[in-house]
């Protein structure tokens, strides 16, 4: 049997509209659109990668690529159905230098396309919108069109706030309730969903859940958003290394409070343990026309091995027509914790060799500082209708000691110091 | 005679530069009339109350309305839906062809809303809001 994929389609749609429906054209459900951009980033770091991304990008600018292509560059497809005034549905696909969620399981291919949104949306009533299935996750005020450069002033969102967060998407679902308040439209969200991650640079079972408001009065917008994120590595990351000390101190007289503590640093930082983190944030916009302004502040806790950290941004710039000026300014801080380790003393040597060896990995963990701040100059020139140029320099300033952001790190890269980011990309929609 | 037709054209740009675009309704619509900011929610995907129509031809026109209902060029505009529209969350205004077809359609559906130059209104559609 042979079945035209459109005629199919269209036979679907045609189901799903209702017989009581009018018979509708092919073109009024589905609709075909698509975002990308062509972006080449350049920096003077060659012993680390510049990435837009921490825990998804495998490589970026600087060591892997003088002159990166992977850092911005990305395709997405979409269609857009419109089964009835109530129910809609969207599918996106998205090819980038991010290794998502794979089809099959195994990690995935960079720049093979993976699904970025696919749902069904059901609009309960004219105040309350309910939608299923996979959704970008909507923390920070630009977290879900993040990707669409052409919807954005800047080449990126700052890596401080949105660079470090790695669970972008979740397969669940929202509600959405708008309401009218205090002469400004106020939109309430809920969210929930899981996902399993398989990037090349982490695996993990994640689940997010959270609420978010946004109020819009006049040229202004504000915003407050709670997530909470649960999530464990695949495999067993730790036990092959603190099981045998904790079992072996445990077991000789004086070892119990080593074993003890040992035990306790497995419970907080084993990444295959049950890791949770809290994030909390604020965002402020206001664009009343021929200039803009917006900032954000976001706070991450936890008790596990993701480190507490406090980032923001402020960013603005002003329209001459076509060109667009605009300056950013980013910082994230990390919190470092002091973790004396296992006590050594009084064991035996090859015991303490291995305490020492778990003190190593521990003491790595505790002092994983992403502390930095970067100034930012850009200008977007809006070349067609549906076309912009962007080219924007970063100065990054690493706090001292701190490798900052930057990720493949090489034996001959010194943390701290500074570093300079060109980019320019070219955006477009249709 | 030149200088006539000349004059014509003159005339005729101008009257074009100093168009009138007018929001019109559905008959059928309770508002009387509605002010240039609840049209701005509309067509900024703020309030999804009416679907919002826009208009391929003239250019121009389509330019005139967004300045004068929202402060916003046309740029900006494709930018805000760009948003909506690649989250899944909203469907971008209608695109028709011509005013007559704005006119048609908000005639023949209440939740339609629509723009046109003024001399294209007629007894079909209701107008709620002038924009000079």
């Amino acid at each position: 049997m042979s079945v035209k994929p459109k005629a199919l389609a269209a036979a679907v749609a045609l189901a799903l509209c209702g017989t009581g429906a009018q018979a509708r054209d092919f073109s009024d459900v589905f609709t075909l659109r698509g975002y990308g951009t062509l972006g080449v980033v350049h920096s003077d770091e060659d012993q680390a990668d510049f990435v837009s991304a921490l825990f998804a990008q495998p490589e970026g600018a600087g060591y892997s690529d003088e002159w990166s292509t992977a850092v911005d560059s990305k395709n997405a497809l979409q269609i857009d159905m419109t089964f009835s005034d109530r129910l809609s549905g969207v599918v996106q696909l998205i090819s980038e230098g991010i290794s998502n969620n794979s089809w099959d399981g195994d990690t995935n291919k960079r720049f093979f396309p993976s699904l970025e949104w696919a749902n069904l949306s059901y609009r309960v009533s004219d105040d309350v919108t309910v939608r299923v299935g996979r959704i970008v996750q909507p923390f920070s005020m630009t977290s879900e069109y993040r990707k669409v450069g052409f919807a954005n002033h800047w080449v990126r969102p700052p890596v401080e706030v949105y660079g470090a967060q790695p669970f972008t998407s979740s397969d669940g679902g929202d509600v959405t309730y708008r309401s009218k308040l205090a002469g400004g439209a106020n939109t309430a969200r809920a969210h929930y969903g899981v996902q399993a991650l398989r990037n090349e640079v982490f695996k993990a079972h994640v689940e997010l859940w959270g609420v978010n408001d946004s109020f819009e009065v006049g040229a202004l917008t504000l915003r407050a958003a709670f997530m909470k994120t649960k999530f464990s590595a695949a495999g067993e990351a730790f036990a092959p290394l603190f099981d045998p000390f904790i079992a072996a101190a445990g077991s000789i007289p004086g070892g119990e409070a080593a074993a003890g503590e040992a035990a306790r640093l497995l419970r907080i930082y084993d990444p295959s343990g049950d890791q949770s983190f809290d994030s909390y944030g604020a965002g402020l916009s206001s664009d009343p026309g021929q200039w803009f302004v917006m900032g954000e502040a976001i706070s991450l806790k936890s008790s596990g091995l993701v480190l507490d950290t406090v980032s923001g941004y402020v960013s603005g710039g002003y329209r001459f027509a076509k060109l667009t000026p605009y300056l950013t300014y980013a910082r994230t801080h990390t919190e470092l914790r002091a973790e004396p380790g296992v006590p050594l003393a009084g064991l035996p040597p090859q015991l303490a060799g291995l305490g020492a060896a778990i003190n190593g990995v521990v003491a790595g963990l505790a002092g994983s500082d992403t502390s930095q701040q970067t100034f930012s100059l850009g200008m977007r020139w809006d070349v067609a209708s549906a076309i912009a140029l962007k080219a924007q320099y970063d100065y990054i300033n690493l706090d001292s000691g701190s490798p900052g952001m930057l990720t493949n790190l090489q034996p001959a890269f010194t943390p701290g110091g500074d570093l300079n980011v060109f980019s320019l990309t070219l955006d477009f929609v249709f | 005679m030149k200088s006539v037709v000349l004059m014509a054209t003159a005339f005729a740009a101008l009257t074009t530069a100093r168009a009138e675009v007018v929001v019109i309704v559905n008959p059928k619509h309770p508002a009387a009339s509605m002010t240039a900011e609840q049209v701005a929610e509309l067509y900024l995907g703020k309030d999804a109350s009416l679907a919002p129509l826009d208009v391929k031809e003239p250019a121009a026109l389509r330019t005139e309305f967004y300045q004068k209902v929202a402060g916003k060029d046309a740029t900006q505009v494709k930018a805000i839906w760009a948003r909506l529209v690649f989250t899944g969350r909203q469907q971008p205004p209608k695109e028709m062809e011509s005013a007559a077809q704005v006119v048609k359609q908000v005639a023949g559906s209440e939740k339609a809303i629509g723009y046109v130059d003024k001399s294209a209104v007629d007894g079909s559609v209701k107008a709620v809001l002038t924009l000079k």
